[in-house]
């Protein structure tokens, strides 16, 4: 449920053509941001895109609605302040290629959901947009909280959380316990990680 | 056969073993939400959860998936969700007596409704008549009612063919098997339709992670530590919403009827 919705709801700003300099200043309120990656996306959405394709998007809009370094930070956790500059910049990079692998992977199965955006609540130094994705036959719908970071004009997605179950945390612990089986050496996890990418085409 | 008890007793084995261990079920102040708890993973028993999680993952592959997947290509949707509505109607009774335990009397009264709706006119349970009638569904166990209460989450615990536990919520599937009217009405036909029912709620269930599991097990780096981390979140978020809904307790279990309108 975890990884399948949340790439339901990232097809939903895949498919969003980039957001214009002009737009992004007017887009002030964390909602409505949400909300205006949202639509584009939904009328984007008919397009059959190829699957390289697919990920070149994904990609692209990672980049501009994510603040990858923060994320890549909190997701290496303590072992962060264990790398070295080396390590670090390979696991940023890696880190991209690794979530455009994981999380792409399923925008295949995308079958018309509605995307509800609801109001926005301020928690720490971010800001948390509530939204709803309503699925077909009668299930509950699907709670997805955005939590946002920086300045209004320059908003950045930190953290998605799916029915109370945080990407950047389980990412975090799933991180740790490879660095843990392989001596406390970040670089056993730079080898999974290169390992399961590896092909992926990017 | 005596599949029901012995799940049961194995159990109620396992939930002894590790309380007599001093699991530190010493019900913790309040749930710690998985931020506050720093990075820890709360698995001192981690080599021994990994080897059971091997062979939870082989009898899977082996056996579950494959009936799961055949299910799901093979019976059609209206009888899945069938099937899926009459397992979780015979949940109904569990679910309001953990509600009514947890302080929620109206979410109670409300499992109730839906078990009399369900049963009478939603076709024994097969068609889910309450939730278009204003009465939802929702889910409550004995592992979340002592999380309300206040009872920690205790050591991660991978049991053999349930799959992610942790020490309370172990003994929280013990004690559900008594809620169950099932386990104490004796008999070769009682326990038939026991055991039928516990493999429709095995095939049900997994059928409905099957596509979610699969693509987890596929992109994730360790499979397992990545069910841990979403298990346990899981719990806690599902502990949260409950404890929000807790109506003020004066001492005493109130059971109150909602009044008729005006």
């Amino acid at each position: 449920m975890t990884r399948r919705c949340l790439a339901t709801v990232l097809l939903i700003l895949l498919a969003a053509p980039p957001i214009s300099a002009a737009s992004a200043g007017a887009a002030t309120d964390p909602s409505a941001f949400i909300d205006q990656l949202g639509r584009r996306a939904l009328e984007a959405l008919n397009t059959n895109l190829a699957p390289e394709v697919r990920r070149a998007h994904f990609r692209e809009l990672f980049r501009q609605n994510f603040d990858a370094p923060r994320i890549a930070r909190f997701v290496l956790g303590r072992y962060w302040q264990l790398a070295s500059d080396a390590e670090r910049r390979e696991f940023l990079t890696l880190f991209e290629d690794y979530v455009v692998f994981a999380y792409s992977s399923r925008l295949s199965e995308y079958s018309g959901e509605v995307f509800r955006v609801g109001g926005s609540r301020a928690d720490g130094d971010a800001v948390i947009v509530a939204s709803e994705i309503v699925r077909p036959g009668g299930n509950p719908p699907l709670k997805v909280d955005w939590r946002l970071v920086g300045e209004s004009g320059g908003l950045k997605i930190a953290d998605v959380v799916v029915d109370g179950i945080s990407m950047a945390v389980t990412q975090r612990s799933e991180f740790a316990a490879v660095i843990q089986r392989n001596g406390g050496q970040v670089e056993g996890l730079l080898t999974a990680m290169r390992e399961k990418t590896a092909g992926a085409g990017h | 056969m005596e599949w029901e008890k012995a799940r049961k007793a194995l159990l109620a084995v396992i939930a002894t073993a590790l309380l007599a261990s001093g699991g530190g079920c010493a019900g913790q102040p309040g749930e710690r939400t998985i931020a506050e708890d720093g990075e820890s993973d709360n698995d001192p028993a981690e080599t021994v959860n990994r080897a059971i999680f091997e062979a939870n993952l082989a009898v899977d592959h082996a056996v579950l998936r494959p009936i799961a997947k055949t299910y799901s290509e093979q019976v059609p949707a209206e009888v899945r969700q069938g099937v899926h509505n009459v397992v979780k109607n015979l949940k109904e009774p569990a679910v309001a007596v953990n509600d009514l335990l947890q302080g929620n009397s109206q979410h109670a009264w409300q499992s109730v409704e839906r078990l009399a709706v369900n049963t009478t006119v939603g076709g024994a349970g097969a068609i889910d008549v309450a939730a278009n009638w204003g009465l939802p569904r929702h889910e409550a166990d004995f592992g979340q009612t002592l999380g309300v209460w206040g009872v920690g989450e205790g050591p991660f615990v991978e049991l053999p063919l349930l799959g992610p536990s942790n020490l309370r919520d172990a003994v929280g599937t013990a004690v559900d098997f008594a809620f169950d009217p099932l386990t104490y009405v004796g008999g070769a036909a009682a326990t038939a339709v026991g055991a039928g029912r516990s493999g429709a709620e095995v095939v049900d269930t997994r059928t409905a992670h099957l596509k979610d599991l699969d693509e987890l097990e596929r992109n994730s780096v360790d499979y397992y530590a990545a069910l841990r981390s979403v298990y346990r979140q899981h719990r806690t978020s599902e502990i949260q919403t409950a404890k929000a809904l807790e109506q003020p307790k004066e001492g005493r279990v109130d059971i109150s009827l909602p009044e008729p309108s005006p």
